[in-house]
């Protein structure tokens, strides 16, 4: 058998495709290489795969990370762990852990597809079919037709990176916005606020006088019985028994007609037992605009 | 205007003998890292980069290393082919072993480079050295163990 040496020039000069000046000038316009045709077009990364591909993973590696957090959190807040200030926001915590992930997944999207669109630009160069070859083709519709080709997918993706942004952009600002409405408390208005005072104080004087707080039909409901009057002031403040708030009291609703609700932790003891409670008022305007105790209801553990 | 053209005639004079010198290296070492076929499309690119750079090019004391190096960068952006040195019919290459492509496929890019352009082309260790930016020790440490393993995969023996 013939030597390595030979064999290795012999395969080099029949399979190498040589250049010469003459390929590299008709492939240039002036300085500047045109695009040149491939007549067998090659795989190339296409930026409509790098945009699913980096969503795709991103779900999957924020999504993943986001349930294993969540278990861990379930296993280190076990669901007796005792009492805690309500919520008072609706709609926000871990109902905003998969909004992150498709904002995180748009973002990461967006940039993929801006990568794309540079891979596609540098793609110019090498022809619009994806690929480069030395073998020059001149066909001048055929170059029109595909730069055409290109320009329009291009037009597409530019159209589809715009699209992200915005999209990104506008969830962005909404996740944002959520997550820092976490903390946020609706003010009570101060009047609402002063009539819960009011009737605290009442309550604590145990003259009765904390059912005239309450509008005419209104009742403080205990178990299946709705109290009224005496029976009212009676059951609100037992004898031996104490009441103390424990958080600030939360707006639940206000709907701007005059209707509220409005919910505020409480600590209600008789020396040997203490028991962590809520106590809910609906508090609503009669005709005079005075405000009045349409129901209240506590809930505690028996 | 007359002066342009002249200026550019010359640039092209002096590109086209730039090409023919430096060309057949670079094509082939580039062959050799990444297959014929990548290596003719990289080498093209890399050739039209150096046209579209002449005037920088030009005044490079070691242009085809830096061209090599250009062609690198264009490779990462093709699609390599499952078979990187495919066959060829015993037509075209008489009395070529056939399990060349496949041994050829097994050294690393640095071997396979050298022991082509060196063993195979006759381009002394200086030239590929320039070429891929190493030492002429290593180069020639490349190219002997690269022969040495094509040998022993085509079970080619030599008298001493």
């Amino acid at each position: 058998m013939r030597d390595v040496t030979g064999q290795l020039a012999d395969y080099f000069d029949a399979t190498v495709e040589r250049i010469t000046p003459e390929d590299v000038f008709a492939g240039s316009d002036g300085r500047y290489p045109t695009p040149r045709l491939d007549p067998t077009p090659r795989h190339r990364l296409q930026p409509a795969w790098v945009v699913a591909v980096a969503f795709m993973t991103t779900i999957v590696v924020f999504g993943g990370s986001l349930g294993v957090m969540m278990m861990f959190r379930a296993r280190l807040i076990p669901a007796s762990s005792g009492f805690s200030p309500i919520a008072a926001s609706p709609g926000t915590g871990s109902d905003t852990g998969w909004l992150w992930l498709v904002v995180v997944g748009l973002v990461i999207a967006l940039l993929a597809a801006m990568a794309g669109l540079i891979v596609k630009g540098r793609g110019t160069g090498r022809g619009a079919n994806g690929g480069s070859t030395m073998t020059m083709t001149t066909d001048k519709p055929q170059v029109d037709a595909n730069v055409q080709k290109l320009h329009t997918t291009n037009r597409v993706l530019i159209i589809a990176v715009v699209v992200l942004a915005l999209l990104a952009i506008g969830l962005g600002g909404w996740a944002i916005y959520q997550a820092t409405a976490e903390d946020q408390v609706a003010a009570v208005p101060e009047d609402v606020a002063a009539l819960i005072d009011e009737w605290q104080a009442a309550n604590s004087s145990n003259d009765g006088s904390v059912a005239d707080l309450y509008a005419i039909g209104g009742y403080h409901q205990a178990g299946t019985n709705k109290l009224t009057g005496e029976d009212l002031a009676t059951e609100l403040n037992l004898p031996g028994w104490t009441h103390e708030w424990t958080t600030e009291p939360y707006l639940i609703v206000d709907e701007g007609d005059g209707r509220y609700v409005v919910v505020r932790g409480l600590e209600l003891g008789n020396g040997t037992i203490v028991s962590n409670s809520a106590f809910v008022f609906e508090i609503t305007t009669n005709g005079d605009g005075q405000l009045e105790i349409l129901q209240t209801n506590w809930i505690w553990q028996n | 205007m007359m002066k342009t053209t002249d200026t550019d005639t010359k640039a092209t004079q002096a590109f086209t003998r730039f090409v023919k010198e430096v060309e057949p290296r670079l094509s082939y070492a580039l062959a050799a890292a990444y297959g014929p076929e990548v290596g003719s499309d990289v080498t093209a690119d890399a050739l039209a980069w150096a046209w579209e750079h002449w005037e920088k090019v030009q005044n490079m004391t070691n242009p085809s290393g830096y061209l090599y190096r250009v062609g690198q960068s264009k490779a990462r952006w093709y699609h390599r082919p499952r078979v990187l040195f495919p066959q060829v019919s015993p037509a075209e290459v008489s009395g070529m072993a056939p399990e060349l492509p496949e041994a050829l496929g097994g050294l690393s890019k640095h071997q396979r480079v050298a022991v082509v352009l060196i063993h195979g082309l006759g381009y002394s260790e200086r030239e590929v050295a320039d070429l891929l930016g190493l030492s002429r020790w290593s180069v020639r440490t490349h190219a002997e163990r690269g022969l040495g393993r094509l040998r022993s995969a085509l079970g080619v023996t030599v008298d001493a």
